[in-house]
């Protein structure tokens, strides 16, 4: 007996201690890869690409981001206590502000910085890498170009992240960010095919990197530059107007990525099945709230819609004023009925609501499947008209400025008008065409015009217009970011 | 003396009668009885019959202390060894029985003081009290069996000294947070480690399936000389929990029951329908509003609809009074001897339901425990419990901001819960000014299901060996396996559903399953020189926990039957599936010494090496050495010849200090990872498909290691009139570094923040335990005890950093919690409420000053009359982080508990208080609820809100809703709390003695009164779970419940 029992336990001892040893202790994780482990094949690789393309629903499906390019403007005003502070210029380093942003922007760019570094040395097929790399240079630049709109000078880093280093370090100057944007969206077009088979629509293409890059030029005031990204695209040939305003906002799937559209955020929302695949919340923003104890809106039945509608973005009176008449766009921007319906009710006084461009009538509770544009064909003509404008060639201005107004169903320009005139024709077809499109706030600055804008709203934004300063213009670095990286500036005037 | 003698002669008819009844001229027998000094019989003395060195019998004692030994040799000499934990070992030899009967009577005097030898658990093995050099606080479990808790730590409320329990909150098996000796990590776990029946920190949830009926005692380790035997993970404190053992002797069957209700303790005072519609219309009607018309224009039918001024009120329209019941059953026994053994056995059903409607928690449970002896120096033995439970939580929100369009808090109480159809009411008017539908929390907790069923195995075998006289040998193994499911179903005839015509189910359904293995091996010597007596234990052990998950979801559900029970019904496009697993291994060695001279002088050292898989690959391993010295005054000489000894029995004087760790974090901290995009994966073609893709996960941190405690103890024990009185008290002092602490880091690296070690904490206190036998007659027995804790930290490093923001998600950017050099840990951050602007000259007056010379701040949108202002600190006029400022610690400063046991003949009245003082806490709730916002109810003090008419009122005026911490929303979280009271009738002989043994019957409740200032349920909450950091915000959570059971108790 007492061999036995001397026997088990010295078996239980010793085997434990022969198992015991330190190989027990190294971490082989199974439900996670590491970086090294990856990037071995172009499936691989195109998978950390998909990731890149994945921020861009936390940039655009974004409340900050829409409160950071569309409210302070002169087309659209809030009431709602929650989007205040960007209506009334109220932010400053210590609220939140634009802060959600730049910490969303980096990380974006942090995922692509992984990727172009990673991609670039991956043994795989030379095109494709090359065409991967370019997607994901599109993208960065994006990110950067956003980011730099927002807060102007910024930290620049693109290798693979060294948290103590990057941590470190400065702002460049806004023009170097945006020399980098201009290199990557410059490699980006020479790598990228024109269009893509259909299991791939909906990256970005040739021109996509072009209209972009045209863009920047155009903030840079390189109207040399950005006249000949922005031709490029049209020579192209790959991208029309759609006959019909309403068309490009519409929410059937057979308007989705088409032919006007150069880039654009995929949202899905299934209808038919109520199926909720990738959706954002904008209409909320924009749709009249719902009757009380009752399923209309404003007096309005829209069927079997359930929207919730907080209607935080309201039209200005300005906004309603640039619509010329018979401008077909005036009723699908702005709503005042629907299917023969009147509204009997109003944001404000006189005021219409925001009308079907920004409606989903597929759409439940706060839930929208409608795509997001970043870039719109009419954006490059747009650009084109006015890098003409400001070279001083009136007449190749008119020309695209035509093509937009034709399809509003606008008469063409009167021949000769001043470099001012189209001046201000560009600065008004722009804020009807892309109102709610992330782009008035940037226009408005790199035109000089943020405060001017502003202020000529007094009547719709009493306090805005009289906060509103010109360091405005760019938002003010998060406090906490300064205190953690004390290397970081704050931009003047906060 | 002569009490004793009359004992004795009162004894004697009862000898007298075993020697009438013995029987007549059989083989040798020796019958015997065992007294104790005072004459008492013992019973459970362990008797065993040695001729020379065979054993050829063994006995026990019984109750009457009676035992006997038979079929003997005629002339032989037997030594009879005599052994019991309270009496030591007594040996009477030479025994020579002829034919017939040898009658003996054996009186066995107590070791020293019979107080002195509670025995304590102290990790690999245990000391008698008076022997231990470290700081311990035993709980013996005894006096409360009878207490409704479905949870051990529950009963552990107050009752330790240095042992904050604080509840998370009140849902029938939730868990409590506990602090021994206060906080002290930052992002690292600041819960202690548990070690049940010798198995090491099982794996969560263990807590709730056992059953508190089987506990024996509670030991909770709380120095650095008894921790560190548990090296890495004992720097928050160990908690022994020592299960009930068969006793030799005869078979004891034990059944009790507990049936009783639930009831909601405290309820908020909102306003009623009439007060809310009156206040929306004013709401709305604010500039900051725009000036929106009125909801209700006619508040008198609107009221009347409702059924009167009452309205609505959802907290009542949620909670219930809820039935518990509970039955334990167990039955326990053994026999002595070289070859005996012992068990118990038991069984526990418990059901409690919970306050919120549809909430509840059963647990079905049973226990062996069984030793048996092979010979005279091996043993071997298992503990086991295995436990089914089964939790039905509630998906409602419990009144966090983030979700405050449909809180049962905060919706209107001019909202019904159903329509005059009889269906549910959907629409919420206060919902922005357009109002929404949504599911009312009445519907979602009918019909919504939220089940899970999990089945616990937790088992610890051993075989120990006697090599040589005082060496052992010890191996034991420990399994624990978990599984559980989580099953959750949305039914397709929701109201809103209903209303939008989407009439679909969803399901999530979540399986975990763990198995953790611990094997330990241990040797130990024990040796008497002289006066010198020595202990040594070295050992080893090993631990690994796998645990591995698998998850599906799914949606379109077009029948309600399949439910999760068959996702593969599920259209494939509305499916969701997931996995992961997890492995971590410690290895360890360990050892210890103890030495003691002539009782009088003490010394352990005490040293455990641990390696832990989830640090970096070289900061794996760590060394926690302690020391510990104890001089025991009462046993000198000249203090047993002074007066003083015959006042004060014992006195002790303890030092200790030393190391422990903590390695509370996740695994695979430092490894670098990519993280894929399920939730978020881009869509591409023309179908717009998602599409798998990576990003950047964690990112490698080659550093990441240990967090040490170095604690300082000094203690002195007292003993006071012959163990009347007992007093404990300590000092305790802990240093720790190389915190674990998730730290923010700059996000323009496209991180917000990452896992370090950094910086530094301090914690220091006392911890007094006063127990007292006031009045131990044989009629009247008076019982006190006392425990009262300090508790004071600061953080004393955070490397480069100065103020990191502890986010406890109230929301909407409300920050109430930093971390700062010098402030406590999880401390409440805010500013100083300095009432309303009163008039619009106020407003005028204080922005005509400069910046830096400002007195008063307001967020930019209230500078309006009736607004909130604040003292400015920096006087600059802008209101930024820079303002928030450290306002009033989290954690109390002083907390314990007192109570009283009264037995008067057979009646018992016991009762027990918690208190706790120094802390303050937010209540989320109050961002929205006591704001004047139009978006939820209020508060009911918010009817008295500033306003042109009431322009003396410092109660903001409508439309207030800031977003900023401040001295206006936190509250005093001091409480005091009956914790449990309980009147026994013992039953004891007044039933046929032939059934019943002993019998009691009983009224028992908890928490029954609570005695605070704070405004929300129950200040004794904590939004952050059991978050290191976040102990001190309200954001709305299940409220805690008063419960009242009546009761049997019986042994056959």
């Amino acid at each position: 007996m007492k061999i036995k029992i001397i026997g088990l336990l010295s078996l239980l001892m010793g085997g434990i201690f022969m198992t015991g040893c330190q190989k027990d202790l190294e971490e082989n994780p199974k439900s996670f890869i590491a970086p090294d482990d990856f990037f071995a094949n172009v499936s691989q690789c195109t998978q950390a690409v998909n990731g890149a393309y994945s921020s861009l629903y936390s940039i655009y499906g974004a409340v900050n981001f829409w409160q950071v390019t569309d409210l302070g403007t002169d087309l659209i005003v809030t009431a709602d206590a929650n989007n205040l502070l960007f209506n009334n210029y109220t932010f400053n380093s210590g609220n939140t502000g634009a802060s959600g942003m730049w910490s969303t922007l980096y990380g974006a760019i942090k995922n692509a910085n992984l990727v172009i570094n990673r991609v670039s040395k991956a043994d795989i097929d030379t095109a494709m890498r090359a065409r991967l790399v370019g997607e994901t240079k599109f993208l960065r630049g994006l990110y950067y170009f956003n980011l730099t709109n927002i807060f102007g000078d910024v930290p620049l880093w693109t290798d693979e992240l060294d948290a103590a280093t990057v941590g470190q370090l400065k702002r460049s100057p806004q023009a170097d960010v945006r020399a980098q944007v201009i290199k990557d969206l410059t490699d980006a077009a020479a790598a990228l095919p024109l269009k893509y088979g259909a299991t791939d629509i909906g990256r970005a293409t040739q021109g996509a990197a072009l209209a972009l890059l045209a863009k920047v030029y155009l903030y840079n005031k390189d109207w040399a530059n950005a006249q000949a990204a922005a031709l490029r695209v049209v020579q192209g040939g790959q991208y029309s107007l759609l006959p019909n305003y309403a068309d490009v906002f519409d929410i059937q799937d057979r308007y989705k990525n088409n032919a006007e559209s150069i880039f654009e955020v995929q949202f899905r929302r299934d209808a038919a099945t109520n199926t909720n695949v990738k959706t954002h919340a904008m209409v909320t923003y924009y749709m009249m709230g719902i009757d009380p104890n009752n399923k209309t809106y404003a007096g309005v039945d829209f069927g079997n819609t359930t929207i919730t509608g907080f209607y935080v973005m309201c039209p200005t009176l300005k906004l309603d004023s640039l619509f010329e008449p018979n401008d077909q766009r005036k009723n699908v921007v702005l709503g005042y009925g629907y299917n023969g319906q009147t509204f009997n009710r109003w944001p404000r006084p006189n005021h219409p609501w925001f009308g079907p461009k920004f409606w989903d009538l597929q759409a439940t509770g706060q839930v929208s499947g409608k795509d997001l544009y970043v870039l719109r064909y009419v954006d490059v003509l747009l650009m084109l008209a006015e890098a003409y404008n400001e070279q001083g060639n009136t007449g190749g201005s008119i020309q695209y400025l035509n093509m937009v107004r034709e399809r509003a169903g606008l008469a063409d320009l009167a021949a000769g008008p001043s470099q001012d005139d189209l001046r201000n024709e560009v600065m008004k077809e722009r804020g009807i065409e892309f109102v709610g499109e992330f782009q008035r706030k940037w226009d408005l600055v790199r035109w000089g015009k943020l405060q001017e804008a502003v202020q000529s709203i007094a009547y719709d934004n009493p306090t805005g217009a009289a906060n509103i300063k010109p360091y405005m213009n760019l938002f003010p670095i998060s406090a906490t970011d300064i205190v953690i990286n004390p290397n970081l500036t704050q931009n003047p005037g906060y | 003396m002569l009490r004793s003698l009359i004992k004795t002669l009162l004894m004697a008819p009862l000898l007298m009668a075993v020697l009438l009844k013995a029987p007549a001229q059989q083989s040798p027998q020796i019958k015997g009885t065992v007294l104790d000094g005072q004459g008492d019989p013992v019973e459970g003395v362990s008797v065993i019959a040695r001729r020379g060195t065979k054993e050829v019998g063994s006995a026990v004692t019984g109750k009457d202390g009676i035992f006997m030994f038979s079929k003997l040799q005629s002339a032989a000499a037997y030594d009879l060894h005599f052994s019991h934990v309270n009496y030591g070992v007594y040996v009477e030899r030479g025994v020579v029985v002829k034919n017939g009967l040898t009658t003996l009577l054996i009186r066995l005097t107590a070791k020293e003081n019979n107080l002195s030898e509670v025995v304590v658990q102290v990790g690999y093995g245990s000391a008698r009290k008076h022997d231990l050099t470290g700081s311990v606080t035993s709980v013996p479990t005894g006096n409360l069996v009878n207490l409704p808790a479905t949870r051990i730590d529950q009963m552990l409320q107050g009752r330790a000294a240095g042992v904050y329990v604080k509840s998370t909150n009140g849902a029938p098996g939730s868990p409590t947070t506990i602090r021994i000796r206060g906080t002290r990590s930052i992002s690292a776990t600041n819960e202690p480690i548990y070690v049940i029946d010798g198995i090491v920190d099982p794996s969560g949830a263990v807590l709730s399936s056992l059953n508190p009926d089987d506990i024996e005692g509670i030991d909770v380790l709380k120095d650095a000389s008894t921790t560190a035997i548990y090296g890495s993970r004992a720097s928050n404190g160990v908690v022994l929990i020592t299960t009930k053992k068969g006793k030799a002797g005869k078979d004891v069957v034990h059944f009790s029951t507990n049936q009783g209700m639930s009831q909601l303790a405290r309820t908020l005072d909102m306003m009623n329908a009439r007060e809310f519609a009156g206040f929306e219309n004013e709401a709305r009607a604010s500039s900051l509003n725009n000036f929106a018309p009125p909801l209700y224009t006619n508040i008198d039918s609107t009221v009347k609809t409702l059924g009167g001024d009452k309205g609505n009120n959802w907290i009542d329209d949620v909670t219930r009074n809820a039935p518990f019941s509970s039955y334990d059953m167990s039955i326990s026994g053994g026999e002595g001897g070289d070859h005996g053994y012992s068990y118990y056995l038991s069984g526990n059903y418990l059901n409690q339901q919970g306050i919120i409607l549809n909430t509840s928690f059963q647990r079905y449970q049973g226990r062996l425990n069984f030793s048996k002896k092979i010979s005279s120096k091996a043993d071997f033995g298992v503990t086991l419990n295995v436990t089914h439970s089964n939790t039905s939580a509630a998906s409602i929100n419990f009144g966090s901001n983030l979700n405050w369009l449909s809180s049962y808090v905060f919706l209107p109480p001019t909202m019904p819960v159903y329509k005059p159809d009889g269906s549910y009411a959907t629409f919420n008017p206060t919902w922005y000014l357009g109002g929404g539908n949504i599911d009312n929390p009445v519907a979602i907790l009918n019909k919504e299901t939220n089940v899970t069923p999990a089945n616990n195995t937790l088992g610890n075998f051993y075989i120990q060996y006697e090599l040589l006289p005082g060496l052992k040998l010890k191996s034991t193994l420990g399994v624990n396996f978990i599984n559980s499911r989580n099953n959750w179903y949305v039914p397709s005839d929701m109201p809103t559903k209903i209303l939008n015509n989407q009439m679909t189910g969803s399901t999530s359904s979540y399986q975990s399953n763990t198995s953790s293995l611990i094997n330990e091996n241990t040797i130990s010597y024990a040796k008497t020189i002289g006066a010198h007596h020595l202990d040594f234990l070295v050992g080893e052990s090993f631990q690994t926990r796998k645990t591995d998950a698998l998850s599906g979801s799914g949606s379109g559900i077009t029948n309600d039957i399949t439910q999760w029970n068959n996702l593969g019904l599920i259209d494939q496009a509305l499916r969701t599936i997931g996995s992961s697993y997890d492995e971590n291994t410690i290895i360890s060695y360990l050892g210890r010494v103890n030495y003691d001279y002539q009782k009088r002088y003490y010394l352990t050292f005490t040293g455990r090496r641990d390696g832990a898989s989830n640090f970096a690959p070289d900061k794996k391993w760590g060394f926690f050495p302690s020391g510990a010295a104890k001089w025991r005054v009462s046993n000198e000489s000249f203090f047993k010849d002074s007066k003083l000894s015959n006042v004060l029995s014992e006195l002790s004087a303890r030092v200790s200090y030393g190391l422990s760790g903590n390695q509370g974090i996740g695994d695979y901290g430092s490894l670098p990872s990519l993280a894929n995009t399920t939730s978020t994966s881009y869509l591409f073609g023309t179908g717009q498909t998602q599409v798998l893709g990576y990003t950047q996960g964690n990112i490698a941190n080659n550093n990441l290691t240990w967090e040490t405690t170095a604690q300082l103890d000094a203690g002195l024990d007292f003993e006071l009139f012959k163990g009347r009185l007992n007093l404990t008290a300590d000092y305790y002092r802990m240093n720790s570094k190389n915190l674990l602490v998730t730290v923010q880091i700059p996000s323009q690296t496209g991180y917000g923040s990452r896992l370090v070690n950094l910086g530094k904490s301090l914690t220091d206190g006392f911890d007094i335990a006063l127990n007292g036998n006031v009045i131990r007659s044989r009629d009247f027995k008076w019982n006190v005890i006392v425990n009262v804790s300090t508790n004071k930290q600061k953080v004393t490093d955070i490397g480069p950093l100065t103020k990191v923001l502890l986010d406890p998600g109230i929301g909407y950017g409300v920050t109430s919690s930093y971390m700062e050099k010098g402030v406590p840990l999880g401390a409440n951050y805010g500013l100083v409420y300095a009432g309303v602007w009163k008039s619009q000259a106020d407003i005028t007056n204080e922005l005509a000053q400069p910046s830096g010379k400002r007195t008063y701040v307001s967020a930019s949108n209230q500078y309006l009359p009736g607004h909130p202002k604040y003292i400015d600190p920096n006087h600059d006029g802008v209101l930024n982080v820079n303002d928030y400022h450290y306002l009033a610690p989290a954690n109390p400063t002083v907390y314990g508990g007192f109570g009283s046991t009264l037995t008067y003949k057979r009646l018992t009245f016991d009762f027990f208080f918690q208190f706790n003082a120094g802390n303050k806490m937010y209540n989320g709730m109050e961002f929205f609820a006591g704001t004047g916002t139009y978006l939820t109810n209020q508060y009911k003090y918010v009817l008295n809100h500033w306003s042109p008419s009431n322009p003396n009122s410092n109660v903001p005026a409508v439309e207030s809703r800031d977003n900023i911490a401040s001295t206006r929303l936190l509250h005093d979280a001091s409480l005091l709390r009956l914790k449990s009271a309980m009147l026994s009738y013992n039953l004891t002989g007044l039933l046929p003695k032939k059934v019943f043994k002993e019998a009691e019957i009983f009224v028992s409740g908890s928490n029954l009164f609570l005695f605070t200032k704070y405004n929300g349920f129950d200040p004794e909450v904590n939004s952050g779970g059991q978050s290191s950091t976040i102990v001190a915000v309200d954001n709305g959570n299940y409220p805690n419940s008063r419960t009242f059971t009546f009761g049997i108790n019986f042994s056959l």
